[in-house]
């Protein structure tokens, strides 16, 4: 029993390290422990499956057991049993142990049954296969050398599998060998999707794994009777056979599983290569933007609640001054283009990987609307790093349509992939896409729809987004929990077992927005903070990004919502966008909004949490001294650093009023401050306020003066 | 009854272990004599259904061991060599253990059966520690239990004395003794007073061979004329081989010796009665001193 309980407290002390100041995510740190943990858990069932055989089965003293009458199957069966209850103890105390912390975390209870469910059964499977593995190899080797070949076996079948084969050869389909299904790098990490997306490959594996270990059974069994008399060579050889066939034929579906993702890999890499050798890159991107400019897009998206939908999407607009009637579009590659209609009438259109060509028939200058009907099912993998990486999803209710990866069509013929050292990898430069007004309905999908888009829901049921002015949209329906900052309806959609980390979050943020709004007619442009970890999405979003009314932040385990998240929040907020801790000061025209954007930060720090300069000093982002280190001799710096120093003397002196008076002026003359930010273009002038230190120090002395 | 007919028995292509093997072994003690290496142990693992003859047949009251294997398990009890419990089965957990493998499905059944059995081993006071805390006596007594179980019409036993003290030898073998009047026992061993008390047939095998058959007199005579009594002088007695000299008592002027030879050893060598020793010595002694 001591063994189980130690492995409970393990566990325990790893789940405990949920806690601040870094991530509270609990599935984040209880995958983390089945995919090291349990993987070296696995080394007992493979020892005391060699221990079973090579204690008594296959010892001469003990050889009394063999001629007893009734069949040899019940004693291994009856050790192997002995065996699985073993180590289902290991099992009961993990689940135990989760339930515990699941339920101090504030998981609710069908969510983390669902997680115990899950994280049984691949327990369960992992010790039902590593325990008739040892005992098949005790049956096949006599010598005690079994034990170390044994150690080999659960090496190769755990870390070597997971580090060589999945991560540096990249042969995802190896996972079929895989002792613990819980990979190192494994989707069943995303809280709001992995079980449903990999639950079909899962499927698969378990109708293997039952095969496997029924021929691994009998195999062991037959290899040791062979010598008995009464054991019918032939039988037991058919038997065998049979077995071995079986295995094979059980392995059949998942074969077929990867066959199908094989195919659409390759898919991606032609359509790499075609559009390599086709296009002249960049120019030809540049080029077929100008052919039209879409103003409004509307999106149909009908699921059918399995696991595809039909997606209609509208494009209004114009085309350019250079338009030859033949309008470039870029739509990604899993989605089936069936109809693309001009105007209503039925168009010509040619498609070749993610571009699509549609003869408009239309001249220069002339109004268009263009309608295309596609579809898309399942969940669609690339496979980069060892890891998987998710494009698009639709699968039982789980939604995953990301706006960078061209799930519309977006104007324009543009390189989405490339294809390097056997891999097939996102193009990492941002598709520039153009604002205009965005309309989305979803209907068919159970579970609530989020989208990057301020809607809600319908009477039908549908969900309706929109936006008069955005750049794109993603739409996201899993396993997510809202946590409301105030009452005008921000919030925090994050994962089930981030509920307490969320809730801190949000009544932090709530309580520095109630103070900014106090003095601050705050511009409510992004009113929704989608927080989980996106490290297995294809989705381009490193660290936080803001799209459209959505912060969105990719949690690790030291990326989460903690002091320097809540001030990328604020700022969100309070500007609309999600550019920090850069300057503009030495771009085309320098301007010191940024600078101005972090006195925002001072003024809570300092009047809202009473902290003193030295102490607020320990905020992030907000020391011009610290931000500007090395660059003293700059005059700029120089003047900036002088006016960060009066700015806190006067607030040392009762003088926060004033400074709230300028602030809100300030926010109110330049469009609440907001930089058009987007992720890592360029800056040009016209995205972002001039400010000058000139201005700055004028409107300082004025306030000064005031005084 | 037990008939094996031409059994053989070899491991790869050099190594014979049997070459065909006739006997027909029936009611009562039988003793398979024979040095270490002569395939008792392969013959009596064949017996208890563990080996496949590679050629020849066995049957075993009518039951062939090639196709009735499961039949003859349930009439046989099987005591190895170097017998081992679960070590960590108090000794009447173990007994009742085998009593379930056995077949023996009625728990009030088991239990009489195996404090019935733990009598006749004389370890009934002992039932309830674990086998781990046994003497080797205790484990063959426990050992003898367990293969008794069921009422087996053939029990075979593999050299069961082996290691033992003297007491508890004696002890087994009465006790062997006991069973061999309701079935077949077989005892393998390479010590003849094993058999010399309580079998009433016996074969001698070496190098995988019957050299002999039958009842234990007609060993003895093998031995007639072939056992010299001398008393030899310490220089003498150093000048023969000593696989000759089958028994030796220092005497207060030399060594009075006991020797096996087809002639006598020495002129003044007195002819002397064989014991069952000598017989099995005499038939065996010249293979021995190869």
């Amino acid at each position: 029993m001591a063994l189980p309980l130690l492995f409970g407290a393990w566990l325990a002390g790893d789940l405990m390290k949920a806690a601040l100041p870094q991530s509270q995510d609990l599935h984040l740190y209880v995958h983390d422990f089945h995919k090291v943990k349990h993987s070296l858990s696995l080394v007992i069932p493979i020892v005391l499956g060699i221990l079973f055989v090579r204690r008594d089965i296959g010892k001469v003293s003990y050889e009394w057991m063999a001629a007893l009458p009734g069949s040899s199957m019940v004693i291994w069966s009856a050790k192997w049993v002995a065996g699985f209850v073993y180590m289902s103890l290991f099992t009961v105390v993990m689940a135990v142990v989760y339930v515990y912390f699941a339920v101090s975390h504030g998981i609710e209870t069908g969510i983390y049954m669902t997680h115990v469910w899950t994280f049984v059964s691949h327990y369960e499977m992992s010790y039902l296969i590593t325990l008739v593995l040892g005992m098949a190899l005790a049956a096949c080797i006599r010598h005690r050398v079994v034990y170390l070949i044994g150690l080999c076996g659960w090496m190769f079948g755990t870390y070597f599998i997971d580090l060589v084969l999945l991560d540096i050869l990249t042969l995802p389909f190896m996972r079929l060998l895989h002792l613990n299904q819980f990979n190192l790098s494994s989707s069943w990490q995303l809280e709001a999707w992995g079980e449903v997306w990999r639950r079909q490959e899962w499927l698969a594996f378990i109708i293997f794994a039952f095969a496997f270990v029924i021929c691994l059974f009998v195999s062991a069994v037959a290899v040791h009777m062979r010598n008995q008399p009464g054991m019918q060579p032939l039988w037991w050889r058919r038997a065998c056979w049979i077995c071995i066939g079986l295995a094979v034929l059980a392995a059949l579906p998942y074969g077929m599983l990867w066959n199908e993702r094989y195919e659409s890999l390759g898919t991606y890499k032609q359509e790499t290569e075609r559009y390599v050798e086709e296009n002249a890159g960049e120019e030809l991107e540049r080029s077929s933007e100008m052919v039209f400019k879409a103003e409004r897009t509307e999106i149909k998206v009908q699921a059918d609640g399995d696991d595809s939908a039909v997606i209609t999407t509208l494009l209004t607009g114009s085309l350019n001054k250079n338009a030859d009637g033949t309008v470039p579009f870029t739509l990604d590659i899993p989605f089936r283009l069936q109809e693309v209609t001009v105007d209503g009438a039925p168009a010509e259109y040619d498609r070749q990987g993610t571009a699509v060509m549609v003869k408009t028939g239309k001249k220069a200058n002339d109004r268009v609307s263009i309608a295309f009907r596609y579809d898309i099912s399942g969940v669609q993998r690339l496979y980069s790093n060892g890891g998987e990486a998710i494009t698009h999803a639709l699968q039982d209710g789980t939604v995953l349509l990301n706006g960078n990866l061209a799930w519309y069509p977006i104007p324009g013929n543009h390189l989405m992939y490339g294809y390097a050292n056997r891999e097939i990898r996102v193009n990492r430069t941002r598709i520039a896409m153009q604002p205009q007004e965005f309309d989305v309905i979803v209907k068919g999908v159970e579970r609530p729809v989020y989208a990057t888009l301020a809607g809600e829901q319908a009477d039908d049921g549908s969900w309706h987004f929109s936006s008069k002015q955005a750049k794109s949209v993603h739409l996201y329906a899993g396993y997510f929990i809202e946590i409301p900052i105030g009452r005008d309806g921000t919030r925090i959609v994050t994962t089930p077992s981030n509920r307490r980390e969320a809730e801190r979050m949000a009544d932090q943020v709530d309580e520095a927005m109630s103070y900014f709004e106090e003095w601050l007619p705050v511009h409510p442009r992004v009113n929704q903070i989608l927080y989980m970890p996106m490290r297995y999405l294809e989705q381009s979003i490193y660290g936080t990004e803001v799209s459209g009314n959505t912060m969105l932040i990719s949690e690790l385990k030291h990326h989460n919502l903690d002091n320097y998240q809540f001030v990328r929040i604020i700022n969100s907020l309070l500007f609309g966008d999600d550019a920090l801790n850069i300057s503009l000061t030495y771009d085309e025209k320098p301007t010191f909004v940024m600078e101005l954007r972090a006195l925002f930060t001072v003024m809570h720090t300092r009047d809202k949490l009473g902290l003193d300069e030295q102490e607020s000093q320990r905020s992030p982002y907000i020391s011009f001294s610290k931000s500007f280190r090395g660059e003293e001799d700059n005059e700029n710096v120089k003047r900036l650093v002088k006016l960060e120093g009066e700015f806190h003397a006067a607030l040392d002196n009762g003088g926060a009023n004033r400074l709230k008076k300028l602030l809100a002026e300030w926010y109110e003359r330049f469009n609440g401050l907001h930089i058009d930010y987007y992720g890592n273009a360029d800056y040009p002038p016209e995205k972002y306020p001039i400010i000058t230190i000139d201005m700055l120090e004028q409107a300082w002395e004025r306030v000064s003066d005031d005084e | 009854m037990i008939h094996m007919h031409n059994v053989s028995k070899s491991y790869g292509k050099n190594k014979q272990a049997l070459k065909s093997v006739h006997l027909k072994i029936g009611h009562g003690m039988f003793g398979l004599l024979g040095p270490n290496g002569a395939g008792k142990s392969t013959l009596l693992r064949m017996l208890a259904t563990l080996l496949k003859p590679t050629s020849g047949t066995i049957t075993i009251n009518g039951c062939d061991l090639a196709r009735e294997a499961d039949t003859i398990r349930r009439m046989i009890g099987y005591l190895p060599q170097s017998f081992q419990a679960h070590p960590q089965m108090t000794g009447r957990q173990f007994l009742d253990y085998v009593a379930i493998m056995k077949g023996i499905g009625s728990g009030k059944e088991r239990k009489r059966h195996v404090d019935e059995l733990l009598e006749q081993v004389n370890l009934a006071d002992k039932a309830s520690l674990a086998v781990k805390t046994y003497s080797g006596g205790m484990r063959q007594r426990i050992g003898i239990a367990q293969a008794l179980i069921g009422c087996p019409q053939v029990l075979i036993v593999d050299e069961p004395t082996a290691g033992l003290d003297p007491e508890e030898r004696v002890r087994f073998r009465n006790l062997l003794n006991r069973f061999s009047r309701e079935r077949t026992v077989i005892l393998s061993t390479h010590i003849v007073g094993d058999i010399e008390t309580s079998c009433t047939q016996l074969a001698v095998m070496s190098r995988g061979e019957v050299r002999y058959a039958g009842h234990p007199q007609g060993l003895v005579k093998i031995g007639e004329g072939q056992v010299w009594e001398v008393e030899l002088s310490d220089n003498e007695f150093t000048e023969f081989e000593p696989s000759q000299i089958v028994g030796a008592r220092r005497t207060s002027t030399g060594v009075r010796c006991r020797i096996v030879s087809s002639s006598p050893p020495v002129p003044h060598a007195a002819s002397a009665v064989p014991t069952l020793e000598d017989g099995y010595l005499a038939l065996i002694g010249g293979e021995r001193s190869e």
